[in-house]
């Protein structure tokens, strides 16, 4: 078990940017009416957020930078250290946070890094930036975790096409001594790495031209080598078994119980997934947020979307403590206890 | 937690399908063949099952049992 403390480190704002293009599940092509009603209150998605063609996940990324550098009044120069989360880089290669840091004008000497990860994302992001700051005792860094996922998805998926969405999303962090200390607990099942899944496409398996073929699966699906595969069972299965153990222990090494936690934003993955985690770790479902309605399953990018959706309106500068719990592709699984003192929460941007 | 037994089982799992379908559906069907039958459905069927008697059902759980009773074999054997 990966449990450990990271001090030093405060959160000084988040912010998230999505796709103006809007997808009802409601007008979904080829399901029965009483089979849409089903889905859409399972899964508890009407509507997803799409990218354009030209849009990809570090412009929605940079956006929510930009806004949040903009509403700090940090000033460019001082950002040291820039984290990129995400599986829908601009390129194989170079890294994406390279060109970001060009993009948003930051200094030469600023360090970043690309990072693969999925839906447990944004808490392994938040893990990694926080060590690397709070070792090094760099001064201001920026964590941006974004995917544009539906680029992903076989438009012959009614498993899949369903649920996913796309989102760019913008954290900043401050080296601060003041700052109350991030606890995180982070675990892996290598052995289940096939349970989410893009095939071809990579080193083992390069695209080639029967990668462009479509091929038949369970439930009338069908998919191109390239494209995202997912066990819904097993991942659903992982889901319930996994989670919930991580989330107690970690409050169990942090010394707090469920009534010491103001929010639990959990990965957006459906509606059954969050209901079954809040029935199984005895929760109120006012303190589990929710932006699946509207926004869908936007990978690493659910947990900032979700508080940027619930606490943007609300108050724009954010006080509580939250655990923030992500789960998915790997499969891997993160949480993290994380207190927020006066953390900007400016409203989401519509790209 | 309720202990599974045949009757009550059986009414979890017809009550996770249209009312009109629910008749129809015995210890003998083997729930794959049902029109209802999806990705979703089984997630939604799992779910209550852990729900009702702690046991959480895998894919090849599923996979394996071709009728209700197979299913309630499976779990009441996991059941404490």
């Amino acid at each position: 078990m990966a449990f450990f403390s990271i001090a030093n480190i405060a959160l000084k704002g988040i912010s998230a940017a999505v796709p103006k293009t809007v997808a009802s599940n409601s007008t979904l092509q080829g399901y029965s009416p009483e089979e849409l009603q089903k889905l859409i209150s399972t899964l508890g998605i009407q509507q997803r957020r799409v990218a354009q063609a030209e849009q990809c996940a570090s412009d929605f990324c940079m956006a929510a930078a930009n806004q949040l550098i903009n509403e700090l009044n940090w000033n460019r120069s001082e950002i040291d250290v820039l984290f990129f989360v995400s599986q829908t880089p601009d390129h194989t290669l170079p890294g994406t946070s390279m060109y970001i840091q060009e993009k948003l004008g930051l200094s030469k000497s600023c360090a970043t890094f690309d990072i693969n990860q999925g839906c447990a994302g944004y808490v392994y992001g938040l893990s990694l930036i926080s060590s690397f700051m709070s070792a090094s005792g760099l001064k201001k860094g920026l964590l941006l975790v974004g995917d544009t996922i539906t680029r992903l998805i076989s438009p012959h998926d009614r498993s899949l096409l369903p649920i996913f969405s796309d989102c760019g999303t913008a954290t900043a962090l401050e080296f601060d001594k003041s700052a109350q200390q991030l606890n995180f607990n982070i675990s892996t099942e290598g052995a289940d790495y096939q349970t989410i899944i893009v095939p071809e496409g990579g080193a083992r398996f390069p695209i080639n031209q029967n990668s462009f073929e479509y091929k038949q699966t369970e439930g009338n699906i069908q998919r191109q080598g390239h494209h995202l595969a997912m066990k819904g069972l097993d991942v659903f299965n992982f889901s319930l078994k996994k989670v919930t153990p991580n989330v107690e222990e970690l409050l169990l090494q942090s010394y707090l119980s469920t009534s010491n936690i103001d929010y639990f934003v959990f990965h957006q993955a459906n509606q059954l997934i969050l209901e079954a985690l809040t029935k199984k770790l005895g929760l109120d479902s006012s303190k589990v947020p929710s932006s699946l309605k509207e926004f869908g399953n936007t990978s690493g990018a659910t947990i900032p979307l979700t508080i940027v959706t619930n606490m943007s309106a609300q108050n724009r500068l954010i006080d509580c403590k939250m655990v923030l719990s992500g789960f998915g592709v790997g499969l891997s699984l993160a949480s993290a206890v994380v207190n927020f003192n006066q953390v900007l929460c400016p409203v989401l941007i519509e790209l | 937690m309720t202990s599974a037994t045949h009757d009550n089982f059986l009414a979890l799992i017809r009550n996770q399908f249209r009312p009109e379908d629910r008749e129809a559906i015995t210890l003998d069907t083997d729930l794959k063949t049902l029109n209802e039958w999806s990705s979703l459905q089984t997630m939604i069927i799992v779910n209550e099952i852990d729900k009702a008697y702690n046991v959480i059902l895998g894919f090849e759980d599923l996979k394996n049992a071709n009728t209700v009773a197979q299913l309630f074999n499976i779990v009441q054997s996991r059941g404490r």
